[in-house]
């Protein structure tokens, strides 16, 4: 995915009503979200599709009486 | 051997001592109380109880003399992460915005006091316990071995106090690293156990699915004992097992048990030239022991830091939304960037995440059924100087800091499984360097077991930092 502008990060970060105190704050953000997006988009794994989350991993592997 | 000089021993050492009458509960509580105030400069604690300390031993020292023996760490001074609550105390979570007397006792702060310890005060922390923050309302911690370097994140002023002995033993918590970090850096035992294991009741979250609480001390067998004293069911906390916690057997050996070294952890640039040949070493002292030691992999190890960061990142998000709407000044800057760029991760991205991390699950577990626990360095290099800045002037910036190196101790968070850092060995410049272990779910006990064989037939966690 192509890299987002500051002034649509400022953009997205208005509609959440998030302000960035000044031009070093977006800057850095900017930098945050791209780096982010740009290492995830990059992730592969044949199983990928396949493998659902869960969040909870020993509650039903162990047979814990439900609660 | 002086009072001063006492507050350097493990506080099993210490506990023996106690319990056969030889040590003063109120006598070391005052030693360690002095040595809070001569190294006040490594900003290890944000309050220090003087007075409920004293108390408590006096207390703790009656029933002593009467021959009521709690536990084994009875008398023994402690501290705890300002993330959790202690009643009557002021918990600040290490920012500007929370700042309350709790009027409750943490499940693991409520255990440690039925059992008999004595709380010296709460630690200094990263930041709402987030880590990468610069600026520290109560003082940059400090890394023991050498003032200028950092102690980690987000467990810094618990791995500071143990190292410095100001304190017998610490609990930190562990979401994505914070346990574990700081202890490596710092040059104790860290353990971050099960997640489920040890309730959370009475913690500020983080990552509902990651956070853990786990003991930061000087040896495997205080761990070990710290841990039995806070693990269990607590029906405050739906998420913890139902398991029985049994007490660590010191008695059992390493022969046979089988060691997987994750590759990945140490080619292709991910540990320094000292933390590899320190984490080599340790390995030959396992071999010595009897063990089995074999490679193993864990393909998606290099992306656990970009997956477990960012995972928890959107989470503290969420969590920090209203402050971060209403007071986004009182934060330290790098903490709200980092929180601001992750209120914008989309929803695909999370789930794809979530993905991952079942995927890092399934290699954890694959590994963990080939070998009985698998070991990596804990970090990929000794602590670095403290910044003054977070220098993130370009993506490619960031993808450095944050991704790649920060790996180390993300595919266990993720996991779900127990992991604990236990010193190894030294840097050139004098930095301490840890391997760490991991487990099966609930084999805590078995991490113990090879930390206290690897400490037998070792002296690092008998160094102490030059003050």
């Amino acid at each position: 995915m192509r890299d987002l502008t500051h002034e649509e990060i400022l953009s997205q970060l208005q509609a959440l009503d998030l302000h960035p105190m000044d031009a070093i704050d977006l800057d850095e953000i900017t930098n945050r979200v791209n780096a982010i997006n740009q290492a995830i988009s990059g992730l592969e794994d044949p199983d990928a599709d396949l493998m659902e989350p869960a969040f909870v991993f020993w509650l039903t592997e162990e047979n814990d009486e439900p609660r | 051997m002086s009072l001063d000089e006492l507050t350097l021993q493990s506080a099993m050492d210490l506990s023996s001592m106690i319990t056969k009458g030889d040590l003063s509960p109120v006598e070391i509580t005052q030693a360690y109380l002095a040595r809070i105030e001569k190294y006040s400069h490594l900003n290890a604690y944000i309050t220090v109880d003087y007075e409920g300390a004293m108390n408590a031993a006096r207390i703790a020292e009656k029933e002593l003399s009467h021959g009521l023996i709690r536990s084994p760490i009875h008398g023994l001074p402690v501290a705890v992460k300002d993330q959790f609550h202690v009643k009557g105390m002021r918990t600040t979570l290490g920012g500007n915005i929370y700042d309350k007397i709790s009027t409750e006792d943490a499940t693991v702060v409520a255990r440690l006091r039925d059992a008999g310890a004595i709380f010296l005060g709460k630690l200094n922390l990263s930041e709402y316990a987030l880590g990468g923050n610069i600026q520290h309302p109560f003082g940059v911690p400090k890394n023991p071995w050498d003032i200028t370097r950092q102690a980690g994140q987000s467990s810094s002023g618990s791995a500071v106090a143990v190292a410095a002995s100001l304190c017998s033993a610490a609990l930190g918590g562990d979401t994505a690293g914070s346990i574990r970090g700081p202890a490596a850096w710092c040059g104790i035992v860290g353990l971050r156990p099960t997640w489920g294991a040890v309730s959370r009741y009475g913690a500020f979250p983080m990552a509902w699915f990651m956070d853990t609480i786990g003991p930061m001390t000087k040896t495997v067998k205080d761990a070990a004992i710290f841990h039995y004293a806070i693990a269990g069911n607590d029906p405050k906390d739906i998420y913890t097992s139902k398991r029985t916690v049994l007490p660590f057997d010191h008695t059992l050996g390493l022969k046979g048990l089988r060691i997987g070294i994750v590759r990945e952890s140490l080619d292709n640039g991910m540990a320094s030239e000292h933390v590899i040949d320190a984490f080599n070493t340790a390995m030959d002292v396992f071999r010595d022991a009897g063990a089995l030691v074999e490679d193993a992999s864990l393909p998606l190890f290099e992306q656990g830091g970009l997956i477990a960061n960012t995972l928890s990142d959107v989470e503290a998000a969420h969590t920090h939304r209203h402050w971060l709407r209403e007071q986004p000044n009182d934060y330290d800057f790098a903490t709200r960037r980092r929180l601001m760029a992750a209120s914008l991760i989309s929803g695909a991205m999370y789930t794809k995440l979530s993905r991952f991390r079942m995927l890092m699950r399934r290699d954890v577990m694959s590994a963990l059924h080939q070998f009985d626990v698998i070991v990596t360095p804990a970090q990929a290099g000794g602590a670095p100087l403290i910044a003054n800045e977070t220098n993130l002037t370009s993506k490619e910036a960031v993808i450095s800091q944050f991704f790649g190196l920060r790996s180390h101790r993300s595919p266990f968070n993720l996991s779900g499984v127990p992991a604990m850092a236990i010193p190894c060995g030294f840097t050139g410049d004098g930095m301490p360097v840890s391997i760490q272990i991991a487990g099966q779910p609930f084999a805590e006990n078995l991490l113990f077991q090879f930390g206290l064989e690897f400490q037998n037939r070792t002296d690092w966690h008998l160094q102490r930092p030059d003050l």
